[in-house]
């Protein structure tokens, strides 16, 4: 887990940020590329299945791209927050395909129960005539 | 959570830039973060998905500096809306454990179900097993029993022809073994007066010690005795045919009356049909004249 890190990094930025200007802030750049492998992850754990995971995707990736258009026009202060944004908009796809992954497997599991507690329920009822 | 309302007002904020609002009123994405959090606190996230929740606690401390410091400014919104989302995945997390759990649950009892059914699989077919074995052990306590019976039964019939050979050389006769039985040939003259039928008194004697081996057949009643007259050729063929029947005829009611069964012993004469010498000598007639006693069934030596 990256979160850690980046919430590490994000206090001394907020406090450097009360301090210095806009202007003095570097271009986001590790920020997007952090995104960017959050979307990566979050495809690879199957967000594209599961309808609101897929949504959080797309707002992920949306801006990514207003990121690097803020970036272009050397907003940087402004790029880096979108990049945050996109980065925990794609964290929160992927635990959400996660999470889909779990209910899936969680109900399967069940499903067999309820047929095996259905098999035992017509054993100890016996055949009927 | 209105996770889709929160994504779509996300996009929008961002594209439209920052919209002030007094610092006495916390901006909504501030207060959704705080809900969030909320949620995934009740959700227990602090058991399921601790290091989560620790980062959306840091990313909501952040946003609320910055709302502190700065009133409700995009840079606090943006913040807050990481907040929200950091909160969102911690309950998100917490949900994905407990789903977990609740499959591992399931499965345990699953799999306690496949052992149980196994385990009463092997049971049964141990059971099948021990059964088999028995019945082996039965099987061969019968064939050992057959065999022990089949045994004795041989022995019985060995003594039974010992018994035989010794009581009928000794009265010049003999035992042998053909194909239609054992077959027990007495001489005539030790048996009837000439051209006579009725037992002379020393054939009764004789026909005891017989009676006595013969006797060991009582138990299996499905094994005949055939007494068969012959005659020499001296005199007509009828007369022969209806003296060696008379004369097989007198030896088994003796035998009957010496206690072997009626339905055992059974007679039939010959007269002169099958010689076993030629007639032409007195000696060739001596050993014509004769009765045999064939023993359906004894297994030849």
């Amino acid at each position: 887990m990256k979160f850690p890190v980046r919430s590490a990094n994000l206090s001394p930025w907020v406090l450097g940020s009360l301090l210095l200007a806009c202007a003095s802030t570097p271009p986001p750049t590790h920020r997007v590329a952090s995104a960017q492998e959050s979307v990566a992850a979050a495809r690879q754990a199957g967000a594209n299945d599961s309808a609101l995971a897929s949504l959080y995707l797309q707002s992920a990736q949306e801006q990514i791209g207003v990121a690097q258009g803020l970036m272009k026009k050397g907003d940087m202060e402004h790029a880096d927050l979108v990049a945050q944004r996109a980065d925990v908009d794609a964290d929160l796809a992927r635990s959400l395909a996660r999470e889909h992954a779990a209910r899936a497997q969680a109900d399967q599991a069940v499903d067999a129960l309820r047929a095996i507690e259905r098999q035992q329920g017509l054993q100890n009822q016996g055949p009927t005539n | 959570m209105n996770r889709c309302k929160m994504v779509v007002s996300g996009v929008v904020v961002v594209a439209f830039g920052a919209f002030g609002c007094t610092a006495s009123h916390p901006p909504q994405q501030l207060l959704d973060a705080r809900a969030s959090y909320q949620h995934a606190m009740a959700n227990q996230a602090q058991d399921y998905s601790p290091a989560a929740l620790a980062n959306a606690q840091a990313a909501l401390q952040t946003a609320e500096h910055a709302y502190s410091a700065n009133g409700d400014e995009q840079r606090t919104r943006d913040l807050a809306y990481v907040a929200e989302r950091k909160a969102d995945i911690a309950n998100v997390d917490a949900t994905t454990g407990k789903e977990a759990r609740r499959e591992r649950i399931a499965m345990d009892q699953v799999l306690a179900w496949q052992q149980s059914v196994a385990q009463s699989r092997q049971g049964a077919l141990e059971q099948a097993r021990q059964q088999l074995a028995t019945t082996g052990q039965q099987l061969q306590v019968s064939q050992a029993q057959v065999e022990s019976e089949r045994q004795a039964r041989l022995e019985s019939e060995n003594r039974m022809r010992d018994a035989l050979k010794k009581l009928v050389v000794a009265y010049g006769g003999s035992v042998t073994e053909q194909p239609r039985g054992t077959v027990v040939t007495l001489p005539g003259a030790i048996l009837f007066a000439s051209g006579q039928y009725q037992l002379s008194t020393g054939a009764r004697t004789r026909l005891d010690g017989l009676a006595q081996a013969l006797s060991a057949l009582k138990d299996q009643p499905e094994r005949r005795i055939i007494v068969e007259g012959h005659t020499d050729s001296t005199g007509s063929d009828a007369s022969n045919m209806v003296l060696s029947q008379n004369r097989a005829e007198s030896v088994r009611q003796y035998l009957i009356s010496r206690g072997l069964p009626e339905g055992q012993v059974l007679a039939s004469g010959a007269g002169s049909t099958e010689p076993l010498k030629s007639d032409a000598t007195a000696q060739g007639r001596a050993a014509n004249r004769r009765v045999e006693l064939v023993i359906e069934g004894v297994t030849p030596r």
